[in-house]
């Protein structure tokens, strides 16, 4: 499985730590539509289990994302990819990588992984059909030493899905 | 959880223990710590965003003359993000929403006096209508060196 590939597993800092413990309390208290966080004693991953919304090419549907935090997060993004198998869309590649702009170049501190789970909840939503980005294979080729998608320089081109 | 929040507890625990006060150099020294001045740089973030936002019809012909996205793309793509350029147009929002005057000073051998030694400098002002007191404006009171992709403070002596 490609998709575990594992990010530099250096461990959370305070700030960081202090903040994932906020971050869960809070998802335990309100918890996005949808996911649910499938309890572990690590903080530093999380696995979220996600229902395709109904009405959705997704409905009935259920997929893993793995969450990972990195040392100084949330100054610096999560790596969020969905295990295997990954849902058949546009944006999302057989591997679990992710093409969306918050997860790189636009991730803000302010983000969360509860905003996050809404914008993936709100990609898959939007899918007008069920199929993997044009340059799929190719990608996953080149991901196969386990590349972590955040070493990926992204083009974000397309803001309908 | 808010942004606020998150910057206020980290603003909180510069001060250590029991601690009420601590010198200048020591608040230096401590705001030098990354992990205290990534939270000052992201509060600052958040601020130039919000102004940048609350005047869209003000910024919109800029941030469309810079990135040709809507000023809303533009916060979410080159304000909110760490590490993202600032420019002119983040520097005018948060001199603007603080209602402090910033001086910039570039080193780019573009004074237009090649035989006096001075630098070429910018002046942000702040609108009137950010500042409660528009007489205590006359000069810049933050002074900054432009790096690329990063701005120094410069401290007068």
């Amino acid at each position: 499985m490609t998709s575990s590939s594992a990010p530099s597993r250096k461990s959370l800092s305070k700030i960081a730590c202090n903040r994932l413990q906020k971050e869960l309390a809070e998802w335990q208290v309100n918890p996005p539509a949808g996911f649910k966080h499938k309890a572990t004693d690590n903080l530093q991953r999380w696995v979220i289990e996600v229902a395709g919304a109904p009405g959705t090419l997704y409905a009935n549907e259920t997929y893993q994302l793995q969450v990972d935090f990195p040392e100084h997060y949330p100054m610096e993004a999560p790596q969020v990819i969905f295990l295997h198998p990954a849902p058949l869309h546009p944006h999302i590649y057989s591997n679990g990588h992710i093409c969306l702009d918050i997860l790189y170049d636009s991730w803000s501190p302010a983000m969360t992984v509860s905003s996050v789970c809404i914008s993936i909840l709100s990609m898959l939503s939007s899918a007008t059909m069920k199929q993997r980005p044009a340059d799929n294979d190719h990608y996953v080729k080149k991901c196969r030493n386990g590349r972590s998608p955040k070493e990926t320089r992204w083009w974000f081109h397309d803001d309908k899905v | 959880m808010s942004i606020f929040q998150i910057f206020i507890e980290q603003l909180e625990s510069v001060l250590q223990g029991s601690q009420t006060s601590i010198s200048h150099e020591e608040l230096l020294l401590r705001s030098c710590d990354q992990s205290i001045s990534d939270y000052v740089v992201m509060f600052f973030r958040f601020v130039t965003s919000g102004e940048i936002r609350r005047r869209a019809e003000f910024f919109e012909p800029f941030v469309a003359g810079l990135t040709n996205t809507s000023v809303d793309q533009f916060c979410k793509a080159s304000v909110e993000p760490m590490g993202e350029e600032s420019d002119h147009v983040h520097i005018i929002a948060l001199s603007d929403a603080l209602g402090v005057p910033i001086r910039v000073v570039y080193l780019d051998r573009s004074s237009c006096d090649p035989s006096a030694l001075t630098v070429n400098h910018h002046d942000f002002m702040p609108t009137e209508s950010s500042t409660s007191n528009v007489c205590l404006l006359p000069r810049p009171r933050v002074t900054l060196l432009y790096r690329p992709g990063h701005y120094d403070i410069l401290y007068p002596k």
